[in-house]
């Protein structure tokens, strides 16, 4: 520094010429030319760190809401396999061996057994609709007197009734369906009616079909059980939301099952919830890669369901077998002999509310719906569900979607109490009386 | 600028793959983890995490580079000061 000079003291922010400066004071390095507005600002001081991290969050919590809606909202269509398998290779379904070693992996459980006792619950009232009341409609003189004891593959007497009652006789085959696969019309005769339906407040008849629903209340759950008895296995369907096979389309189970004329439906897989998993629907394969670590249910154009572990499992090839449904969520709650598992393949154990088909024989099932998450039901375990479904007498059962997805529709209403006033699913599995 | 986002990117991505861990351990059945979704952002993450640890290493390398040139600038100062004090030296006598 110059001494005896009369150079003005040095005084911040004010040039030698006495102009106060034009530069900000908080640039440290001056910008390159051209740069841009963004570029100046990243060369300024930095921010205070609790300003970055907040910035950050909210960016994490915006990201995640942007994932969501392409993950849960925004539906996609998918393009089905379209292998189709038919009801004649229905008898070849043994070829699909099952694998009870799967059990090995399945999640930590002490494998201590639970009891149901069915006898022990309050049977209460249900009704399966505002159509349903216990009046039974008269049954006409005609349809009396043909009250067959012997009809099925009897058709010795059909063609001469057929000219003065054809309605009633037209339900008697006119040849012989006791070797076509997934007809049960034979061996659950007397399940059936006539050709009358008779809508009683807990239960469904005709010719087709058989439902009787029961609801049953436990110290800490409410279920409702429909036993069905089907004449064909075309009796029972599933079917999409919105008829759309695809991620992300959802609609109320009512709405599904309103639109195929469903008499009583139970949530399916949500399948659309993921982009893997086998979907096998009323005789199509839509899709063949296996969800990993989930166990496939497997019902046949025969009549007959099978469950399968986790190990891999061709969906061609159960299309080859005549596979008529399949899904893939699980855990299936029963083992190769019919009783209740204590390990599964899932991570869902705790109390939730269930949804489960069950299986007793070809051309007898049922529907299974448990209330939770609520005020007197909390739900029940997957041991409960394995227990419940031994305890109906199953031999093979199979847990769907849960938690708020479950629900029951009979007769265009819900029938149980769903978790959370329930939500919108991807498909069901409905009865229907073709 | 990159070398400013790309840190940033990073957390995102990991604090949502935190969140997809949470809450496939409660419900694994929404498929959270396993997803096309999910495994895009993976890759994405593999591919900034690269990235950033070329920055990272190139910031290093620069560091080192800077140090040796200070510290050769000091020692040849040095030298040249010990030069001066020696020929000062030698004037006097």
């Amino acid at each position: 520094m110059k001494t005896g000079t009369n150079q003005p003291a040095y005084r911040p922010g004010i040039s030698r010429t006495g102009q106060r400066s034009t530069v900000n004071r908080s640039q440290r390095t001056p910008a390159p030319r051209g740069a841009g507005w963004l570029s100046r600002q990243y060369r300024q001081r930095p921010k205070p760190l609790w300003m970055v991290l907040t910035a950050d969050l909210l960016l994490i919590v915006l990201s995640l809401l942007v994932f969501a809606l392409f993950h849960h909202v925004l539906p996609r269509r998918e393009k089905s396999v379209g292998a189709v398998s038919s009801r004649e290779a229905a008898g070849a379904q043994a070829v699909i061996a099952v694998n009870d070693k799967d059990d090995d992996e399945a999640s930590e459980d002490d494998g201590s057994a639970v009891s149901i006792d069915l006898n022990s619950m309050t049977s209460d009232d249900v009704s399966m609709g505002e159509d349903y009341t216990d009046e039974v409609p008269a049954v006409a003189t005609e349809d009396a007197d043909a009250a067959p004891s012997d009809e099925g593959a009897d058709d010795s007497g059909a063609e001469g009734q057929d000219d003065e009652d054809g309605a009633t006789v037209a339900s008697t085959a006119a040849f012989s369906l006791t070797d076509v696969p997934g007809y049960f019309g034979d061996k659950f005769a007397d399940k059936f009616t006539d050709g009358q339906v008779i809508k009683s407040k807990s239960g469904y008849q005709s010719e087709n079909v058989n439902i009787t629903l029961a609801r049953y209340s436990s110290d800490h759950a409410v279920f409702y059980v429909a036993d069905i008895y089907l004449r064909d296995i075309s009796n029972l369907v599933t079917a999409f939301a919105k008829d759309t096979f695809g991620q992300g389309t959802r609609e109320w189970a009512t709405t599904i099952c309103k639109n195929i004329n469903g008499i009583i439906a139970i949530n399916g897989d949500y399948y659309g919830g993921r982009s893997d998993g086998i979907v096998i629907r009323n005789g199509e394969l839509y899709r063949s890669d296996k969800y990993p670590d989930r166990d496939v249910c497997v019902l046949f154009w025969d009549g007959t369901m099978e469950t399968y572990g986790t190990s891999a499992f061709d969906a061609q090839a159960a299309i080859n077998a005549g596979a008529y449904q399949a899904w893939n969520f699980g855990p299936r709650l029963l083992d190769s002999d019919g009783k209740a598992k204590t390990k599964f393949n899932s991570d869902v154990g705790p109390t939730n509310p269930r949804t489960a088909l069950g299986y007793f024989e070809p051309g007898h099932y049922c529907f299974v719906v448990v209330d939770g998450r609520q005020e007197g039901s909390s739900g029940l375990t997957l041991k409960e569900l394995a227990a419940l479904m031994q305890e109906l007498g199953c031999v093979r059962a199979y847990n769907m979607d849960g938690g708020n997805t479950s629900v029951m529709v009979a007769g265009g209403t819900i029938v149980n109490n769903p978790s959370g006033g329930g939500r919108p699913t991807t498909d069901i599995i409905a009865i229907v009386d073709n | 600028m990159l070398r400013k986002i790309v840190p940033h990117v990073a957390i995102i991505i990991s604090g949502m793959y935190l969140v997809f861990f949470l809450i496939d351990r409660v419900n694994s059945a929404m498929a959270f983890i396993n997803n096309n979704i999910t495994k895009r952002l993976i890759l994405v993450l593999c591919v900034i995490s690269v990235i950033e640890a070329a920055y990272i290493m190139r910031e290093d390398r620069q560091k080192i580079r800077q140090q040796e040139a200070r510290a050769a600038e000091a020692r040849r100062r040095r030298e040249e000061q010990r030069a001066m004090r020696d020929e000062y030296n030698r004037y006097i006598r």
